[in-house]
Order: C-alpha cells, then structure tokens, then sequence
C-alpha cells in the first residue's frame, strides 16, 4: 500500500507542543504496526524559533520506522506578522461569530501570507500526490497546512486540534475544513466545536479518534505510600491536579472547599492540590494540602488513591488527567461550561458536573457521602470511555479504520447485488443545482452504480452548470429499448408519450405536484402545467405496474390515479449539501441577539405564510426582541405576497417580518444556520425537504399537522393540531427556543429521525424498488 | 392539541407548563414592550447587500476563467479526447489575453470588496449621525416648549404688575383727591388676596391638570344640565369658581346659556379674554344680589372644600332661594373615601380647609332644601394604577375600593 504522509510544520521527538506530540506519537506507533509512514515537514526546528530559518538540513531521513522528509521554508516579514497577529488577539472574544470574518480587510490575509510557508513542500504535494495513499495534515492554523491541503484536498485529512479562538474564524480555515475529505478529531468537544463554526455540511466526514495517554504505562512500578505526610491509604481526599492559577479556577475550588467546611465542620474530606504554578492556595485553611510540584510517581500515587478528582478550569480542550484519573477507576468532576471536558464527562457517565461556587461546595458533601462501590461504579464508566478514547491501541485503531490503512477496506461493496438488468437509467423534465428532485436522480444513479449497474440521467432541461452530470434528452437517443428506466414525474412534461412506449422494464417516481387551483391566480401557466401533470398520471398509470411516491401522502394521489400498490422512496435530504460557506452579511445581520424563526416554502396560500404571520405577532407581542424569516419565492406584484406585506405593516411588524425571497444556497445555509426555530403553518406539503434540512441544522421544529408534515417529521419536530389558539402556540415556541430540556429532548428526536433521509437509508427502498423492475 | 412521536417528550407534562407560562405572561402584561435592539442600523435593505455580496461570489468563481479546460463530459470517447486536446491548445495560446484578464479581474475584484466595505461602514456613520440628529431635535424642541411655558408665565406676571400699578394709581388718585378734601373713595384696595391671584392660576396650571383634562372630565355633566332644561334663555346657568373656565367654554359650545363667577382677578381676566361672561365678585354676596327663582342651575367644581362651615350653609340656602323651580345645583369636590385623597392629595392645594364627608353633604343639601339629593362617585383609578386582581382577589379588591376609587364626588339636588 501507498504510504500514509503527516504534514506537520514542525516534527520531532522531544517537542512541546499538543500537535506535535500527537505527530509524533500516532506517525510512530502506526509505523510500528508495519504502515508506510512519511512525514513532510520544514527544516525549522521549533515553533519557538524564527519561521524562516532553516535549522535543520533539507532532504529525506529515516528515523526509526519513519521517514521524514523537510523542505526549506520561505523568506517572510515577521513585523507584519506579528502586527496582523496583534491585531487578532485584540479582538475582543464576544464579536467572535461563526461565519463572519473578525479580521478587518487584508489582515487575515497578511495572516497567511507571513506565517510559516514552504513553497517547496506545497510544490512537493503537487506533484507526488498520486504517490500517497492519504495526508494527515495538522495543525488547523499554520500556513504549510492552509495553503498545502488544497493541493491534496481529495486525499487529506485533517487533525485540526481545533480551539474555540481567533484563528478559528479565518476564512481559510473554513476552506480547509470544507475541502478536505475527513477531519479527525481529538475530542467529541472538539467535533461539537467544529460544528457550530461551520455547520451540519462537515459533520459527516468527521470521527472523534480520541488522544492515547501514555503515563498509565508507570504503574507497573510500586507506588508510594505517603506523599508529603499525607497518609494516602488513609485519608479520604479530592485531589485538584494540573497547572495551579486562575486561569484554572483553583481559586473557585479552593472557596468552594471552605465553604463546605463550614456546613460541614467534622467533614473527613480533604482537598489535595497538585501541579506547578506559583501561587499558593489555602495556606490557612484546614483540610486542604497545597503540594506543589509533585513527581511523576507521586502524581500517580495520589492519582490511584484519590476519593475523587475535581477540575474546575473552564477552558480545557483536552483533559489528560480526567483519562488518567478514569484509568484509575476514579470519578471526576468538571465544570459545566468547559465544552471538552463537560461533554466528555457527559458522553462518559464518569463524573459530575457543576458551575458555580455553591454548586461545587456541594460536590464535596455529596462525594464525601459516596460510598466506595458507588465512587467505583462512576469511575467504571470513566475507565470504559478512557479505553475507547485515551488508550492508544483503540485509537491507533481508529485511525486505521478512518485512513483506509486495512487493505480489506478498499475492495468491500462493488457490483455485490445487482440482479438482472444491466442499466437503469433515469428521466427527469428539469434538471437543476441545487433542486430537491435533482439532487435525489443524482443520489440514485450513485447507489445504482455502487451497485455495479450502468446508470445515466437524461432530462428535457438543464442548468448549463449541470451539464457534467446529466445528458439532455433527444428523442430518447442513448436509451435503449432494453434499459431499465426510472421515470420521475412532477408537473406536465413532453417525456410522457415516450415513457408510456418504453418497451424495457420501467417504474416511476412521483414527486407531488401541488393542487393546480391553488397558483391558478399567481401563476396560470404554472396551472396548466401541474394540470397536465395530473391528467398524465391517470394516462402513465397502467403503464407502469412499479411506482413509488415520496411519502404516503404522495402515494394517495398515485392510487387515485389508478396506480397499483405504490411504495414509498423517501426524498433523500443529507447534510454534505450544505458544506459550502454561509453569506457573511447575512450570518452578521442574523446574529444580532433575536430570536430568528424560519420557515422556508414559496410564498404561496396553501403554505399559511399569513396564518405564520400572525402567529409571529402573538409570539412578539408576548415576548419581543425577535425575528421572522421567510424564505421563499414570490411574485412582487403577487396578490398574495402584497396581501400578506400588507398583513406586516398593519401589525406593525415591518422591521421585524424579513421576505428573503429565492435565495441562493448561500443565504440560505446562514438563514438555516442562525435560526432558533423552524415553524410551519403549511397546510400543503408533498415532502417538506426544508423540515429535513432544519433538523439537519438542529432547529427545534414547530408544525401544524397536515398533509405529509407529520409522514416527514416522524419522531422529530413538535406537531400542532389545532392553529386558533396562538398563545399557547406562542409560547410552545418560546419553550422550544429557550428551554434548554425541551429543546435538547426534541433535537435529540430530530437527531434519530434525520438519518431515515440519508442515502443509505434509502437504499433498502431503492432495492425493492428495482426488484420490482426486474419482476 | 401539541402531538410528537418522540419518546423523550411528555406531552401532558409540556401543555402544563405551557399553561403555567401563559399564566406568568399574563400577569407582566409588560411583554409586548421588550423590542429592544433597533433593527439594524442604516443598512434599509441588507437583503440587497447579501446579494450583492452572493453576485460578488460569482464573479470570484468566475475570476480564473480562461484557465483550465472544461472536462467534456458532454462528449464520448475519441471525440472528447480531440476536444480537450483542442481545448488545451486554445486555453495555451489564449493565455497571452487570459493572464493579464485574470490580474484585472482579481484587482478588480479587490478593489470592489473594499469598496463596498467601505460603503457599509459609510452606512454605519450615516445611521449613528442620523440617530444623533434626531436626538438633538427633541431636546430642542423640548427647550422649546419649556421657553413658551416661560414665556406665558412671564407674560401673566407682566398683566398683574399693569394692574398693580393701576391700583397704586388709583390709591395715589383717591389720595390726593382725599387731601383736597373729597369724602368719596370709590378705588380698589390693595389686599393680599390679589397677590396671590397669580400664584393661584400658576398652581392651578401645575396641579389641577390641563385644559383638555378637565373638559373632557366635566362633558359628563352636559346630560344633567340638559335634562333640566337649563340654559335656555331665562334658564340662565352660573358657575361659580369658574376658574379657567372649562366649563364654561363647554356651555359655550352647546350654545348654552351661562356666566361665570370667581374671584381670582387673573383668573377673571384670562376668562374675558376668552370671551366668556364672567363675574369678579365672591360667591355669597354676589348670590345675595340675585332676586328669587333667576337662575336655572347652579354649578360648582372644586370649590366648596375653600368654605367654611357656615359659608357653605348659606351657599345652599341661597343656591335654593335663587333657583327656578326644577333647577339644578352640583357641587364637586375631592373624594375623602379614597384614602390617597383624603390623606394627602386633598391637601396639595393650600387654600383647601377640610375634607368633605361625602353622605354628611348630601344630609346638608337635603335638609336645607333640595329635593332628589343624590351623590355621583368619580374618576377613579382605572389600568395599571390599580392592583391586578388575579392573584388574590380578594386583598386586590379590598386594597383597591381603598386607593382606587373614584377621587372626586359630587353632590346634585333639585329645587322642587
């Protein structure tokens, strides 16, 4: 197998530094399991030397089972640097939104521009790419890393070792993280993180590989008993271990600590501190041991004997000592709002949490009550999610399994199930970037093909930036009588005489087509078109004895029209659509503190914008200090759209009511993207791919019960039946936007239901769907 | 009505808190006044920016054009391989155009995004100013309004020192006519009354409440007066303590018949100047001048707390004497039931002697001759003044029938 290359700006054993430690230890031990393994990195030795000085010679190296390949690095201005750097941190953390470039013009570029480059490495990816199996780029933020992952984009991975910071926001690292094709994460804090700056369109191609933690290796050796007088078989203590300064809050534990002295004068437990840092903490207060430095192995004894260990930093991205504490079966407490941690603790089930003073005075009452078996059973779970995520082996694992490195993967799942037919091909009447139907052909013709069928969208008519992915169709030239041929079918079209005479095996997806009555006034032609469609479905259906509707509802029309026993072949609605970056002023205008509510759908009657308006007013009158966001074409000289401006203005919500119109994808991933709430009033849907998308963005949906809403949202979303009672409609919203139980329970819902709309979810339907065709 | 497939939720539990909520809302009725953040600033329609912005978006996508070959796809086999040869060979030779096209595109490029940066803060500015600006606007007009307040009051000063004046000419006059030994002095005397004849108006101005206020307070009575037939000619109505003279610029308005009576100076001369009828003299002596069954009502706002005991006594004997028979007689005065009145706002008015028991006037105008005696209760306090009764309505009530009911009260009754 092609070798595995990690790209590093700087490499070596002894290191400081998380990335590089990591570089070292992951390239090293999956060199140890017999990979190929290169590391491409600069002839500079540190990151605490100057960027653009050579120390180290250029060329290739082995170094134990690795080789190392450095490349000079390039000349660069380190003034300007350091003053766009400056710049940078000076930005205060609240004006830190995702999707906004804080870098005021040219600074972020300066940013890259002078920062570590080696011209002669990115040359080097250039060119030997096809040499390689796969890149491992990390860090996120140097610019070996953001200007050399493009070159490679199809092959890499990036480590981003991603902080909540400054850097985070630059727009080249948004460019990386969407082009590369997977991202290794470090911790599921981490991967929460990356989510929020960038949306559900990167979600998919990450995994939380996890951090191996070496010093567990120690033990092995006796350990000491008494660690500075502290009898440690004999006390029952806390123990607070790592850097020791405000920073880390060891002040809040240390008041925490008095107080539960106070309410607790013959309490037994002491408070044990631990780690370097100059400041002394609770000389004077009884029961607490302020160490100091302590050694490896004291470290470990105090570690292996603790009742509990307490780590009250706020701004953790990786705890090393939680893992150890849980390799010792010891529970852990973290602060609430430190995401690593927290989420870490919460995923594991081996601590508690807690916030403020009171809260962690408590924590010593309820530990100190804690007998031994229960402090065991939490540190139990501690130590089962330790062995998933810190011990190196699983991990190494992990890596394996992400990078393809086991060769089984590579030749798994091709041409396995076809039966019968050896094309299936598809007839669209529209072909378009970015259109529901569109993207489903596309998701179908590639299950096809992974199935080893030859497979091709032909349409009427296309966008001429689709032209690379469908053939237009020319009197059915390039489909053979033979061809199996999957017939979508939305509004009127002139493919029906065509199809009907189709002598190969042939089925048909019905897309809704929306009740022509109900745009007769807007649109007449569009009327006559979805007219046709419908009278077509009653001529189309003998003809095609396998069909399929997007949902039951669809299917109602299809029996109607003399279809024999539709299936359903749900619209396939995945999050990859949505890696392209967000409009930035939009995401500035809508990050301004409002609550945003959404609803996406063109403004037409039988989607109840106007019911939605005036819900909104009784939200706004209830509550204020918000904002209605509809997305959707319209017609400006529109009864409809002026009805409902209309509407607006007399409520006086003017400001406050936002007609967005047909957006580009842009806008409307920033519209989905800041949005609290999706809320429907519609009363006509064949799908609602938006209610798949909103869940995809985790936006707690709220919807009237009608047609097939409820079919979509299943176990997801919060459904109304009744739309005349607005205040209790108001105020379901409020719930769902600011009350952070409801809210989790129903995305965590809408979490579960989403994934019924991913391809390989719909393979199964798709299957039966072409059994079908086979007969 | 709420419905959910999920597992995680209780519905029972969610629409019990939703009601507990809508109960809370119900009681900060304050909600609807939490729009806080003005929607942004000077951008009208940033929609137009964000598209603006996506159009710029296009054009960086586009700004390399020229450099690689399309992939053909449209093309099968041996056609498309001599169609991307062919495609090479021009993007080649196009170069010599394409390279310096692709600089001017990305320096153009450039210089709109900074422009347009540029632009929006411009926008910003433009709001703060016009945020300034509006600002500065009101507090001048404020200053302004303030000014005319000044300036009335100056210019009433200003009529009081012209008639002190006069008196003192007058007083001089009688002096020397006194000197040459003429018995007569018929002048005006100086009395501290007159004085304070503009500090009264002044504190009426301040406390009593504004024009409009007190006539919209006083229409009510239109329909008593009405019904007796008063104001017609020979029915003639005398207000006495017309003040400002709202009431009778009411009657004027109906076209009404009525005069006024008062004996503040200022007072009088502001009502002249309207164009009202309006006597200086003080209420007992001037009733004492009517003969018997002249007048066809007799109206009194605020005024009887000024008068003593047996003042008042003889106001309804001579209000009854006056009447025609039929007419109508109402005094109004401040409510000492609601305890806020009696205890303290009865007492802003310095000139005021004593609270008046409410059933202890109406025995008064009965037994001294009025018949049909009623007692009207007015202006309470009404929306937010009172306590929400929705909590525990039975304190709210009680506390309200304390502090918020009516302030004032009038006493009717009729000559027979």
């Amino acid at each position: 197998m092609k070798p595995v290359a990690f790209v590093i700006p700087w490499f070596g054993e002894n290191l400081k530094g998380g990335a590089e430690q990591l570089a070292w230890q992951v390239s090293n031990r999956l060199a140890k399991r017999g990979h190929a393994i290169e590391v491409l990195t600069t002839c500079c030795a540190s990151f605490l030397e100057d960027w653009s000085t050579n120390h180290l010679p250029a060329g290739a190296r082995k170094s134990g089972g690795l080789l190392v390949r450095r490349f000079k690095v390039d000349k660069r201005n380190g003034d300007h640097f350091n003053h766009a750097n400056s710049h940078a941190l000076a930005i205060p953390p609240e004006n830190l939104k995702p999707g906004i470039n804080p870098f005021t013009f040219g600074t972020g570029e300066l940013f890259v521009a002078e920062n570590i480059n080696s011209l002669a490495l990115e040359r080097y990816l250039k060119w030997h790419k096809n040499r390689y199996h796969a890149f491992v780029f990390l860090p996120y933020l140097y610019g070996i890393i953001l200007k050399g992952l493009p070159h490679v984009a199809e092959k890499s991975f990036l480590q981003p070792c991603l902080h909540d910071e400054v850097y985070a926001y630059l727009p080249e690292v948004e460019n990386i993280m969407r082009g590369c094709r997977g991202i290794l994460y470090n911790s599921l804090g981490e991967e929460r993180l990356a989510h929020t700056l960038f949306g559900p369109g990167i979600d998919r191609k990450g995994e939380v590989v996890g951090v191996g933690v070496e010093s567990f290796d120690l033990t092995h050796q006796e350990l000491p008993r008494q660690v500075a007088g502290l009898d440690l078989e004999e006390e029952r203590y806390v123990l607070c271990l790592g850097r020791r300064d405000k920073t880390k809050n060891t002040a809040l534990l240390v008041e925490a600590y008095q107080k539960y002295r106070k309410s607790h004068p013959d309490g037994r437990l002491k408070l044990v501190i631990a780690g370097p840092g100059e400041e002394k903490f609770g000389v004077s207060v009884q029961g607490i041991y302020d160490l100091g430095l302590v050694s490896e192995l004291d470290k470990e004894a105090l570690l292996s004997h603790c009742t509990a260990l307490f780590q009250p930093s706020r701004n953790e991205s990786y705890s090393r000592v939680i893992m150890e504490a849980w390799f010792y079966n010891r529970p852990v407490a973290v602060h609430a709002e430190c995401l690593a941690t927290a989420m870490a603790v919460d995923a594991a089930g081996g601590g508690v949490l807690a916030t403020s003073c009171e809260e962690w005075a408590q924590l010593f009452d309820v530990i100190s009550r804690m007998g031994e078996s229960e402090l065991c059973e939490l540190g139990e779970k501690g130590r089962e999610y330790a062995r998933q995520y810190a011990e190196w082996d699983v991990v190494i694992d992990r890596y394996e399994k992400v990078l393809g490195l086991h060769s089984s993967d590579a030749s798994a799942g091709k041409g396995q199930s076809r039966t019968g037919l050896r094309s299936i091909h598809q007839l669209v009447p529209g072909f378009a970037y970015g259109d529901a139907i569109s993207n489903q052909t596309m998701i179908i013709r590639d299950l096809l093909k992974k199935q080893g069928y030859k497979s091709e969208i032909f349409t009427e008519q296309i966008d001429p930036s689709m032209t690379h992915e469908a053939r237009l169709f020319k009197d059915g030239k390039g489909i053979k009588a033979n061809v199996g041929l999957i017939y979508h079918h939305s509004i009127g079209a002139g493919l029906t005489d065509f199809v009907v005479n189709h002598p190969g095996p042939k089925s048909l997806i019905y897309h809704n087509i929306t009740p022509p009555e109900l745009v007769r006034d807007a649109d007449p032609q569009l009327a006559v078109k979805l007219e046709q469609g419908l009278k077509d479905l009653s001529r189309l259906a003998p003809n095609f004895p396998v069909s399929a509707g997007d949902s039951r509802f669809n299917c109602r029309d299809l029996e109607e029209s003399g279809f024999i026993s539709p299936s359903v072949l749900p619209i396939c609605v995945a999050p990859e659509k949505w890696n392209i970056p967000a409009e930035p002023n939009m995401m500035m205008r809508l990050q301004d503190g409002k609550d945003n509510i959404l609803f996406v759908g063109r403004l037409v009657a039988n989607k109840c914008q106007h019911d939605l308006v005036n819900a909104f007013a009784e939200y706004f009158s209830m509550y204020g200090n918000c904002r209605l966001i509809l997305v959707g074409g319209f017609i400006e000289k529109e009864s409809y759209y002026q009805s409902l401006k209309e509407q607006v203005r007399l409520r006086g919500l003017e400001g406050d009511v936002l007609f967005a119109g047909k957006v580009t994808d842009n806008i409307l991933h920033s519209c989905y993207r800041c949005a609290d709430l999706f809320w429907s009033m519609s009363e006509h849907e064949g799908f609602g791919v938006p209610l798949v998308e909103a869940m995809w963005f985790d936006i707690p949906v709220l919807a009237y019960k009608s047609s097939a809403i409820p079919e979509t949202l299943g176990e997801g979303g919060l459904l109304f039946t009744d739309k005349q009672n607005l205040k209790e409609l108001a105020v379901a919203a409020r719930l769902l936007m600011h009350d952070p139980d409801v809210r989790a329970r129903i995305l965590s819902g809408q979490k579960r239901r989403r994934k019924a709309f991913l391809p390989e979810a719909i393979q199964p339907q798709l299957d039966a769907l072409v059994r079908g065709m086979n007969g | 009505m709420l419905e959910t497939k999920n597992p995680e939720i209780d519905i029972a539990q969610l629409l019990e808190r939703i009601g507990l909520e809508l109960k809370r809302q119900q009681k900060s009725v304050a909600g609807g006044q939490n729009r806080v953040v003005p929607e942004e600033l000077a951008i009208n329609d940033p929609y137009s920016w964000g598209q603006l912005s996506s159009t710029l978006n296009v054009a960086e996508q586009n700004v390399n054009a020229g450099a690689e070959v399309t992939s053909m796809l449209h093309y099968r086999g041996i056609i498309r391989k001599i169609a991307r040869f062919l495609g090479k060979v021009t993007v080649f030779l196009g170069r010599v155009i394409t390279i310096p096209q692709r600089n001017f595109n990305s320096a153009l490029l450039h210089c709109f995004r900074i422009t347009l940066d540029g632009i929006r803060d411009m926008n910003r500015q433009t709001a703060l100013f016009e945020q300034q600006v509006s600002r500065r606007m009101e507090q001048m007009e404020r200053l302004l309004r303030e000014k005319a307040a000044l300036v009335d009051y100056l210019k009433t000063g200003l009529v009081v020192q012209e008639r002190r004046t006069s008196i003192l000419l007058e007083e001089l006059r009688r002096q020397v006519v006194e000197d040459n030994g003429s018995p007569e002095s018929s002048g005006h005397r100086l009395t501290d009354l007159d004085i304070l004849d503009p500090l009264y108006l002044a504190f009426e101005n301040q406390f009593r409440g504004t024009r409009e206020e007190i006539r919209d307070r006083l229409l009510e009575y239109l329909p008593l007066i009405r019904a007796t037939g008063a104001g017609a000619s020979g029915r003639e109505i005398l207000d006495i303590g017309c003040g400002r003279g709202e009431w009778l610029g009411i009657m004027q308005d109906e076209g009404l018949s009525a005069r006024g009576l008062d004996l503040n100076h200022v007072l009088v001369q502001e009502c002249r100047e309207r164009g009202f009828e309006v006597v200086e003299n003080d209420a007992l002596s001037y009733l004492r001048s009517l003969p018997d069954n002249s007048l066809g009502a007799i109206t009194s706002f605020h005024l009887i707390e000024h008068l003593g005991f047996n003042e008042r006594i003889a106001l309804f004997d001579e209000s009854v004497r006056v009447l025609k028979p039929g007419g109508i007689a109402l005094f109004e005065t401040p409510n000492p039931r609601n305890l806020l009145v009696g205890s303290c706002n009865f007492w802003a008015d310095p000139t005021h002697l004593r609270p008046l028991y409410p059933e202890t006037h109406q025995f008064l105008m009965e037994y001294r001759g009025f018949c049909r005696v009623e007692l009207l209760f007015l202006h309470p306090h009404e929306g937010e003044q009172r306590l929400p009764e929705d909590e525990a309505p039975q304190l709210a009530a009680r506390l309200n029938e304390v502090f918020s009911c009516a302030r004032d009260y009038t006493v009717l009754g009729y000559k027979a």
